[in-house]
């Protein structure tokens, strides 16, 4: 059965088809639910990719914004002007149509005629086997969809229920600690402090002053801002757990402005998520790229 | 006998003139508190940035009855998610019950309308919505309370004369 809250951001007439369609499956079998106008919907997980016969029109997808929104469009102003939307529980709303764009910068998106529905799952004790390997600054790398972030926060969750330490969050997508109101959805332990919706450069030196963390959490890095960041708070005294995107160490490591990580060796240790067929595999590298468990 | 007759009516129509009289300050009373609640909103909008669900949330905790009540229900109404339209929402829980209230039809109707416009603009075009409505608000305020001194007096007036000349038409 799917999640409550993905149901209450679809279209009246899409809800009763994809309850009956999705009444025997678990929680966990869809990944991505893709509204596309005009097209037939798309459900997307682990099983492959089903689709519905259900076709929605324009003013259908306008419906979903609506909810999904919960009636303030106004509130995700800026979120919209990044191509999506996270919602209550942390999922993610990917969002296409016109882009008014102004001084070469996106304005708003409107017209949407798509819309991609990731839902966000909460997987306790995915990194318990691999959390003995982990040391020190931590930098999990994978393509989009293979669940760092899922990784990140059952990591920071493990930290955070040692005795002594101290776990500060920039949840900049509110994807990691889902939070509502400011309180956390997602289970992160008992030591854990959460900056939603904060930018992560301002955040991370936010945290850093304020709440004197031992581990800092931060989702997606990528520009170079991120990486100066990074450098701060290690110099500051904190570690850091990081996710990033890329296919491989190798990968990244071709890219200009991230090829600084590996030369300055901020992280000591590194985590790879790939797919080898239907299945997750995971690589922990150390400090010098050294392999030093695949599961 | 008959002088106690004379007493009672002129006292019942004195009594009219003064309810009416009190009717229209509760009236003015009440606009007042609409545009410092509006006034709420439109801070929950600017500084919080938060969904329609969290701001009325919000207010509710910060007025009074009946307006607690009605804001906190439409906070719940909007959270549910339950395939209504916004208008359908804002007119069964908000404006359906503005009416136990001191205000009047016209001021009900122009909070309905306040309502038609909410939600779907950016933060900005929502601000400004909600200042045209507060400065139209603010001049149908001034408007009531030019006439209020002068309307309390007539209602007074009307009443005790009204009872008097009852009173000469019956002896």
């Amino acid at each position: 059965m799917i999640k409550q809250e993905i149901i209450t951001i679809l279209p009246l007439k899409l809800r009763e088809v994809i309850c009956e369609y999705t009444n025997s499956f678990s929680e966990d079998d869809i990944e991505e639910i893709r509204l596309r106008c005009n097209r037939p919907v798309l459900l997307i997980g682990g099983k492959g990719e089903t689709e519905l016969n259900t076709i929605l029109g324009e003013k259908d997808l306008r419906e979903a914004m609506e909810y999904i929104s919960g009636y303030s469009l106004y509130a995700y102003e800026e979120q919209l002007k990044e191509g999506f939307i996270t919602i209550r529980g942390g999922h993610r709303i990917g969002v296409a149509g016109r882009v008014v764009a102004e001084n070469e910068k996106v304005k708003t998106i409107k017209n949407i005629s798509s819309l991609n529905i990731r839902i966000s799952h909460e997987v306790l004790g995915c990194s318990d086997e691999i959390i003995k390997y982990i040391n020190g600054n931590i930098l999990i790398i994978s393509p989009p969809r293979m669940g760092k972030t899922t990784l990140l926060r059952d990591i920071l969750r493990n930290i955070s229920e040692t005795e002594g330490q101290s776990v500060g969050i920039v949840d900049e997508r509110s994807e990691i600690a889902a939070c509502y109101m400011g309180i956390p959805q997602n289970n992160l332990g008992p030591r854990c402090d959460v900056l939603d919706c904060c930018p992560k450069t301002i955040g991370m030196m936010l945290l850093l002053r304020s709440m004197s963390p031992t581990y800092i959490g931060v989702d997606e890095l990528g520009t170079k801002d991120d990486i100066d960041s990074i450098k701060q708070v290690i110099k500051g005294g904190a570690y850091v757990a990081a996710t990033i995107h890329g296919e491989s160490i190798d990968d990244l490591m071709k890219k200009k402005h991230l090829k600084e990580i590996f030369e300055l060796k901020l992280f000591d240790t590194y985590i790879e998520i790939s797919k080898k067929g239907l299945k997750r595999s995971m690589a922990i590298y150390n400090k010098a790229l050294e392999r030093v468990e695949e599961t | 006998m008959k002088l106690l007759g004379i007493i009672m009516i002129c006292t019942c129509s004195s009594m009219l003139g003064f309810m009416q009289g009190e009717r229209l300050r509760q009236h003015y009373d009440e606009q007042i508190y609409l545009k410092k609640i509006v006034m709420l909103i439109r801070g929950e909008i600017r500084y919080n940035c938060g969904v329609l669900s969290e701001v009325f949330e919000n207010v509710s905790r910060k007025v009074k009855e009946p307006y607690k009540d009605i804001f906190s229900q439409l906070s719940g109404s909007l959270s549910k998610g339950d395939g209504e339209t916004f208008n359908d929402i804002w007119n069964s829980t908000v404006i359906k019950k503005l009416n136990g209230t001191k205000l009047f039809e016209r001021d009900i109707e122009g909070f309905k309308e306040l309502g038609e416009n909410m939600g779907y603009l950016d933060t900005q075009m929502q601000l400004n919505y909600i200042d045209l409505y507060i400065d139209r608000l603010s001049g149908e305020i001034e408007d009531t309370k030019d006439k209020l001194q002068g309307s309390i007096k007539l209602f007074k007036a009307l009443g005790i004369m009204g009872g008097l000349l009852l009173t000469i038409l019956i002896i």
